[in-house]
């Protein structure tokens, strides 16, 4: 789980995002947009849990399950940068 | 010095959601955003605690209002009313006592129905007595107290006059009419009007020695949501009753029967229902001043059949988020301890759903994901509902699926789950009213034959 990365993508706080590739458009939620946020900072996927244990009150299971779907999401949406070959 | 503790910010799943054109129009339901966490002073959570998910909720102060919201329409609008429950909407004793109490009859369409009714102390005169199929011992019990039946064809006509004539008096009984009105042509029950089978069903009443035609009853489809079909229906029925009257013919009860919409969506329904369903003010407007205008003093008894749409806002069922997985099409799935088999008007209604817990709001920068709700049955047909907008959940979640009051316990079933308990909640009290089913009850009419118990040698 530590090897996703994200693609360049239009990003705001607010929880906007656009993707120029696709076109499309999507919006997050609060501990969404957080996630991005950490990905595009390049933050590895680890350091990201850690982060949100720290900002939100949510134990190691809950934040591991949850960041795990919400990758899973955004490899469905084609958010994420292809793992180098 | 004084150490502040960091405080943690209130975590919600993270979401993620795609914009896609056309999914939204100006009456989405942002409702579906906000918790629905008390259910009449009782937190939702409680309930789930101490008795288990999922779990059926009527709400006491829901029904009784209903029930007089319908009466209070019709009384204030024609002189003498009276609502006759549709048993087979929801027949839970809970149910029926509460709708009793508040001075409704019951409408029973089986010889089984009559006993519930008659086990709640319903008297005789207060049952009316539907449907295709009485058996000539239930006719004989029904006439015997003084129920209303209302005759469903010539053979149950040919069987209440041979009983008449065992008994040695007249007997009062009601034709059934059935009838076109606007799309609704349900002409499987009763004698048609139109094509004069309906006048001539009165006539061969009439000319009995032993039959005494006493009442009219027409039923004329199920979730009406326009008014103007009840007016076309109360003038066919009228002028009926007028031209019966005209020939000498007092009637002492006019039945409209039931069919009132419920504040529930159709799937196929493009205007929710708060806007949609009629309140009871708009059906009594249109079928009292049609009556008034049409019959000869003085009027008949008007009988009202309501079932769906006194009971169904009345009761929710409360599930619990089992899993959550994203599905090859790239949709969510979640999949509640609740199914199909718990509440089959899935398949008609999107009910409305919300989650019980604490969630971002789109106010406070939560968004809503489209999710497909899925039973826990091991079948690929049991769906609640596909694309409900719902804020992020995860296993362990309550949701709360509202307005499930109407033909959801009646027609449930123990397929591979047994049914759940149901609770009645009540100015913050709680008391159940049947309790959880067991695989005991469950299996306690079947007999194994004993040669089927030996192992073979």
């Amino acid at each position: 789980m530590d090897m996703e990365t994200i693609k360049d993508l239009y990003f705001n706080d607010k929880g906007f995002i656009f993707d120029p590739d696709s076109g499309a458009i999507f919006s997050l939620n609060t501990t969404g947009a957080f996630i991005i946020k950490q990905l595009q900072k390049g933050v590895p996927v680890k350091r990201v849990l850690a982060e949100m244990k720290k900002d939100f009150d949510v134990d190691e299971g809950t934040a591991q399950r949850d960041l795990r779907e919400f990758l899973d999401m955004l490899a469905a949406f084609g958010l994420l940068a292809k793992a180098p070959a | 010095m004084v150490k502040v503790r960091h405080q943690r910010a209130f975590y919600e799943k993270p979401a993620i959601v795609k914009h896609s054109v056309g999914t939204n129009n100006r009456l989405g339901r942002l409702a579906s955003a906000f918790p629905h966490t008390v259910i009449d002073g009782v937190p939702v959570d409680e309930l789930v605690h101490r008795y288990g998910s999922p779990l059926w909720v009527v709400s006491e102060i829901t029904l009784r209002s209903k029930y007089q919201s319908m009466y209070r329409a019709f009384s204030l609008r024609y002189p003498r009313v009276a609502v006759a429950y549709s048993y087979k909407t929801n027949y839970l004793s809970g149910v029926c006592s509460i709708l009793h109490q508040e001075g409704a009859w019951a409408e029973v369409v089986s010889g089984f129905e009559y006993e519930i009714a008659l086990a709640l102390g319903v008297p005789g005169d207060k049952i009316i007595f539907n449907g295709p199929l009485k058996r000539p011992e239930e006719l004989a019990r029904a006439i015997s107290q003084g129920a209303m039946v209302n005759l469903d064809s010539y053979d149950e006509l040919a069987v209440v006059e041979q009983l008449a004539e065992k008994m040695g008096r007249a007997v009062p009984v009601g034709v059934r009419v059935n009838m076109t009105v606007g799309p609704l042509t349900w002409d499987r029950f009763g004698f048609n009007l139109e094509n004069g089978q309906a006048l001539q069903a009165c006539q061969r009443v009439l000319a009995s020695p032993t039959l005494k035609l006493v009442g009219l009853h027409a039923h004329v489809g199920t979730f009406i949501l326009d008014p103007g079909l009840y007016r076309q229906m109360a003038e066919k029925l009228g002028g009926l009753a007028r031209y019966l009257a005209d020939l000498g013919v007092t009637l002492e009860y006019l039945d409209v029967g039931g069919g009132f919409a419920s504040h529930n969506t159709l799937h196929d329904q493009w205007m929710p229902a708060e806007y949609a369903t009629p309140s009871f003010e708009q059906y009594a407007d249109a079928i009292c001043p049609t009556l008034i205008n049409m019959l000869p003093q003085p009027l008949p008894l008007l009988l009202m059949e309501p079932g769906r749409a006194l009971v169904d806002e009345s009761m929710c069922l409360l599930t619990s988020v089992v899993s959550t997985k994203l599905l090859s099409s790239g949709q969510k799935g979640v999949v509640l301890d609740a199914g199909i088999n718990l509440l089959p008007t899935s398949v008609w209604y999107r009910h409305e759903v919300r989650l019980a817990g604490e969630t971002g709001t789109p106010t406070d920068g939560g968004v809503m994901e489209e999710v497909n709700l899925y039973g826990p049955l091991c079948m690929n047909i049991d769906v609640i509902q596909f694309r409900t907008a719902l804020p992020p959940v995860r296993r362990g979640a309550v949701l709360v699926i509202k307005n499930v009051g109407a033909y959801n316990f009646t027609q449930s079933m123990q397929f591979i789950q047994p049914r759940p308990a149901v609770v009645l909640v009540n100015g913050g009290e709680v008391e159940c009213i049947r309790a959880p089913e067991t695989t005991a009850y469950l299996r306690e009419l079947e007999r194994i034959p004993q040669r089927l118990l030996t192992k073979p040698a």
